[in-house]
């Protein structure tokens, strides 16, 4: 009973951070929806209970099945870390389909303007209060690799941000 | 200090380490343009956090069941003076039962059942009590009573069963799809139907406690015109193993006899979630 309720706790507190973070690997919130089922079940059969780890197991076995399924459908967005590597820097979303996003946060529209890999850590880190070295252990990277990753990711937020600022002109109406 | 070193980024989301936290704080100290960097760091991290748990937040409000429309204005331009009109002939249509014999209908348990000899989906004439009915009741089912379901047993109910026997498909018990049922069956207003009748073929939902007692009885199955519905069963009850929709077991719950449940659904268009297969599907 208390391993049903702590797990019932877990899906209330992860499910939405899990969905989006699939969505965001499979580019899908159907996709999502079932890698996140899979996630759970697997959770279950495992005989996992919640510890400090669980965060960074649900992750990653939410990213390894996202993975899994561009995999199958031999989408090559994320299909793995070599190819999200070389996605750095090129093709950032257009504005137009930032845009469709609705009720979109104007920093969280810059964000969408990143490579998927650095979109991925900010998202642990400054959603999911992860640490770097947890951040590592679900990306099968290194702390290191994490923090540049962030760095460098946070640096063109900041860029971005005051390039885009300029386009916004205050408002000062004519007393005369 | 370098202040383009993923080192400060670090120091500033307090990832590092001793001795090497001790040694760039003491930079940091040392240099008013490492403080900036490190004092935007920590607002863009702020207004990230912010902005991410907004995100999650929508997320959350949108997989809502039922979304509130009283602050829409809409709803006070238009629906308002539609309710009104409504109320309005409601009342014309009450005073004319009082002036018919009127036997209200029994809401006995054989909620499924009757409606199976139906055709599929057939359109049903309605009585006039089902004409004064309101739109939408409160759900019957207890929240307190669906934290108790710990797994469902499903089974298909069509026109070969007509004493309501579940012919057993699975029983669910995985976490996940526990919890999608409970958040479906916890829903706080169950709708009139667009159609009174069922289709030729169902499944039968039983909510079981951890001891296997039944908490809580539902139908799914296709409506014309609406889609596929879970209908909350207000009499179900088990026998040496076996699960039927109906009987003179009332189960858990503020059921109305004034009203007819038969009539009522909750929309059901997450059932891949919830079950991943359909009748019929």
């Amino acid at each position: 009973m208390e391993a049903q309720q702590s797990v019932e706790e877990l899906l209330r507190r992860f499910e939405v951070p899990l969905l989006q973070y699939a969505t965001r690997i499979t580019g899908s919130s159907d996709r999502a929806k079932d890698v996140v089922q899979e996630t759970f079940i697997k959770f279950q059969r495992n005989g996992a209970v919640a510890s400090e780890k669980t965060a960074t197991w649900l992750f990653t076995a939410c990213r390894n099945g996202a993975l899994n399924v561009c995999r199958k459908e031999r989408r090559m967005m994320y299909l793995d870390e070599e190819i999200i590597e070389s996605r750095e820097d090129e093709q950032p979303m257009p504005f137009e389909r930032i845009e469709e996003r609705e009720a979109c946060g104007f920093l969280m529209k810059i964000v969408a303007t990143l490579p998927p890999r650095q979109q991925e850590v900010l998202q642990l880190k400054f959603q999911n209060d992860l640490s770097y070295r947890e951040i590592a252990g679900i990306t099968k990277t290194t702390a290191n690799s994490v923090g540049v990753l962030l760095h460098t990711a946070l640096k063109t937020l900041r860029q971005r941000y005051r390039e885009a600022s300029k386009d916004f002109l205050p408002f000062e109406p004519r007393t005369t | 200090m370098n202040i383009d070193d993923p080192k400060l980024t670090a120091f500033a989301l307090d990832e590092l380490d001793e001795p090497e936290r001790s040694t760039i704080a003491r930079k940091v100290a040392e240099s008013p343009e490492a403080q900036r960097v490190v004092e935007e760091t920590l607002e863009r991290a702020r207004a990230l956090k912010n902005e991410f748990a907004a995100e999650l937040n929508k997320e959350s409000r949108s997989s809502r069941n039922l979304s509130d429309i009283r602050d829409d204005p809409w709803f006070w331009l238009r629906a308002r003076p539609l309710a009104i009109a409504a109320g309005i002939a409601i009342f014309a249509i009450v005073g004319a039962i009082v002036t018919t014999t009127y036997t209200r209908r029994g809401s006995s348990g054989s909620a499924l059942v009757e409606y199976s000899v139906q055709g599929e989906d057939a359109p049903k004439a309605q009585s006039l009590p089902a004409l004064i009915e309101p739109s939408n009741v409160r759900n019957p089912v207890a929240s307190d009573v669906i934290n108790r379901v710990e797994r469902v047993v499903i089974g298909e109910v069509g026109p070969n069963f007509e004493n309501g026997e579940l012919r057993m498909i699975e029983t669910i018990n995985d976490t996940y799809r526990i919890q999608k049922l409970k958040e479906r069956l916890r829903i706080p207003v169950i709708s009139k139907k667009s159609y009174p009748g069922i289709a030729r073929r169902g499944y039968g939902l039983m909510f079981l406690d951890r001891d296997g007692r039944i908490m809580a009885a539902a139908a799914f199955y296709s409506v014309a015109q609406q889609g596929f519905v879970l209908q909350p069963v207000r009499n179900a009850y088990e026998s040496e193993g076996r699960y039927f929709l109906g009987g003179n077991v009332t189960l858990p719950g503020d059921w109305k006899n004034n009203l007819d449940y038969r009539n009522y659904a909750i929309p059901f268009t997450d059932w891949k979630d919830c079950v991943g297969y359909a009748p019929g599907g």
